[in-house]
């Protein structure tokens, strides 16, 4: 038998079989719908953390942003004062960056720490100079497509306050300090010298880490410079309008540093070398991923299996039949695989329709989840297209279909031609 | 036992034993039996006798205990699977009591089955398949699911199956046993004629006494072992 007749057989067989051809349809693409599902969910939540990571960060020290660009010597060497190995020319350079086709801006950042007073009590701090405008754009930036909306109004509102700060909510409550009040700031500054500044509240902010919210503030790059009385900065932080554009940006940020800042050493690190928490949580994601994954796994070949061997077991008395007239064997085996294979095709080509629909009725629930892992942040599930695993997913369905139909047919042929000739 | 004209098929000394839970069964007991081009032949005897067993054993769906079968002159006894399938598809026809047609295919379709793994072009296959149908009175039904003909008519289609490869051997296992008396004679009258007009072996297993009045040989059978051999 040709190819082209057997592939006729086997459709015809399934055509016309039409009840057992649905039921095991209705398996694989139930099957491959689920698994799809689930890879759209775990797409989602790996680039839900990563985006996350990006643009708020899980530490309160704000997102990494995707490329941030640092002194050499800063990753190298032990600074003997605040901002010896500081950025002095990050205007420049922040222009420069701002230039690379794929960069949609960057901004300077200063870390620093000190003590902040109402007067009465005095707690310390870890703080950080920004551009605050920037700052709330790389936060709304995020809400475009992940639809979680992070509140940015805080960083609005120091923007608006000349010498604002904004408070970890802690730190706000512990030192009884509301919108408009003015506080000290205290810090040392680049010679060892102590210095004091007042700053006025602008607002407060949430990290989602309530530890964090204790010691943690936010204040204008220029402020930050003044109590450190230094014009260099920490770091310079690059937000491409792509995440995927990473590793093609970083080469050119460097070209650009080596052409206009020759006498100086960067180091430039994407944001994946910055995110240790990122990394920390997705190991610990993708152990529970693999489990359920290898459950669903399981269960979908089992169920395969089942149906396909209740179906080939119904056709008992037609494969001793077959074997009677003359027909191989070999050529029995060869139908019943191709019936699978095809089986499992169908499958996959309902289920990702299955999945496309079931995908956004989903999307389009506003179902809300839990936050994530140190976050307080609600957010809405969404199931992503997981392009990646689709390919992956339609083996496993065509696998278990074709090799289910191979397994029962082994089972099958345990019973003699005699016998299955007289099956009822 | 023999008997007359060119050999067809030939049963050496036969024995085949069958296990019913600790119990072993002789189904058949050294039967020796040659079948001549041409016979129409019936195998005749009660439930059990072993008349089913015989016709698998020519059939080539069941291999014996002891003995040896040839069939057109070659010993299937030593015959691998592979082998053994290939005689079934070229040299012999089956007609089951229950006509055993697949239900999702059509007159054609189910005569054309046992020429689909034959290395044919679509155009024979299709004289072939028209012309069998023919033979037996269907042409004008070939478009039918099983389903929608009678007995009578899905036995003939059966007919035309086991008739299609043209084999030299027909093997009947009581092809009139679900169907009603008329019906019955009517299908006999086919295999008869058959039998007449092409020149092939015919074997009927049957009770029927209607059947063993047109037979030209008639083999009683009992307890496995041929107990009366008559040439009309």
């Amino acid at each position: 038998m040709k190819l082209h007749k057997l592939l006729r057989f086997s459709f015809r067989n399934l055509f016309r079989n039409r009840r057992r051809t649905i039921i095991t349809l209705s398996v694989a693409a139930s099957g491959f719908a689920a698994m799809a599902i689930i890879a759209g969910y775990i797409d989602f939540t790996f680039y839900g953390l990563q985006e996350l990571t990006i643009r708020n960060g899980f530490t309160g020290a704000g997102g990494t942003g995707h490329i941030q660009i640092f002194s050499l010597n800063a990753l190298q060497k032990e600074e003997s004062y605040p901002l010896e190995f500081g950025i002095s020319d990050y205007e420049a350079i922040t222009k420069g960056i701002q230039t690379i086709d794929g960069v949609f801006f960057a901004m300077p950042r200063i870390e620093f720490s000190g003590l902040i007073s109402n007067g009465e009590k005095s707690l310390s701090f870890l703080g950080m100079g920004v551009d605050a405008k920037k700052e709330a754009d790389l936060l709304s930036f995020f809400g475009k497509d992940m639809a979680m909306k992070l509140d940015n109004s805080a960083l609005y509102a120091l923007q608006d306050i000349p010498n604002g700060i904004l408070l970890g909510k802690d730190m706000a409550k512990s030192l009884n300090a509301k919108r408009g009040d003015t506080l000290m700031l205290l810090s040392t500054t680049v010679d060892g010298a102590v210095n004091a500044i007042d700053v006025t509240v602008a607002g407060t902010i949430t990290t989602g880490f309530k530890t964090a919210d204790r010691y943690y503030l936010l204040t204008h790059i220029s402020d930050a410079q003044r109590v450190m009385q230094t014009d260099k900065v920490s770091k310079i932080v690059a937000v491409l309008k792509d995440t995927e554009y990473t590793p093609i940006v970083i080469p050119e940020v460097s070209d650009i540093l080596n052409r206009d800042f020759p006498s100086h050493k960067f180091a430039i690190e994407g944001w994946e070398n910055l995110a240790e928490y990122y990394h920390a949580i997705c190991d610990l994601y993708r152990i529970i991923f693999s489990f359920v994954g290898a459950v669903v796994v399981v269960i979908v070949t089992l169920s395969c299996t089942n149906t396909m061997l209740m179906s080939t077991m119904e056709r008992i008395k037609e494969i001793g039949t077959l074997r009677a007239i003359g027909v191989s064997s070999k050529w029995v085996t060869a139908i019943f695989l191709l019936e699978g294979f095809l089986t499992g095709i169908g499958g996959v080509i309902i289920g990702t329709i299955l999945k496309y629909i079931i995908s956004a009725i989903i999307n389009h629930s506003w179902i809300m989840m839990p936050p994530p892992p140190g976050m307080s942040i609600s957010y809405q599930l969404q199931i992503y297209p997981a392009t990646f695993f689709i390919p992956l997913i339609a083996i496993v369905i065509i696998s278990s279909t074709t090799l289910s139909s191979l397994i029962t047919l082994r089972k099958v042929r345990r019973i003699s031609i005699v016998e299955a000739i007289t099956h009822v | 036992m023999k008997l007359q004209g060119l050999e067809i098929a030939r049963l050496d000394n036969v024995t085949k034993y069958y296990r019913l839970g600790e119990v072993q069964i002789t189904a058949l007991n050294g039967i020796t039996l040659v079948l001549q081009e041409g016979d129409f032949t019936v195998i005749a005897g009660p439930s059990g006798s072993g008349k089913s067993t015989m016709l698998h054993l020519l059939g080539c769906i069941d291999k014996p205990d002891k003995g040896s079968i040839i069939i057109d002159g070659a010993d299937t006894t030593g015959q691998s699977l592979e082998e053994l399938t290939e005689v079934r598809l070229k040299r012999i026809g089956f007609i089951f009591q229950t006509f055993n047609l697949v239900p999702v295919l059509t007159a054609f379709e189910n005569v054309e089955l046992p020429l689909l793994f034959r290395q044919m072009g679509h155009g024979e296959i299709k004289d072939r398949v028209d012309e069998a149908l023919h033979k037996v009175g269907l042409s004008d039904r070939m478009r039918h699911y099983p389903s929608r003909l009678s007995g009578g008519q899905q036995q003939r289609v059966a007919i035309a199956r086991a008739l299609v490869g043209h084999p030299g051997l027909i093997l009947a296992d009581e092809p009139t046993a679900n169907l009603d008396s008329k019906t019955g004679s009517e299908i006999i009258e086919l295999l008869l004629r058959v039998n007449q007009d092409e020149r092939v072996t015919i074997l009927i297993a049957t009770h029927d006494p209607a059947v063993k009045g047109k037979a030209n040989n008639i083999i009683n059978i009992q307890d496995g072992r041929i107990n009366e051999l008559m040439s009309l």
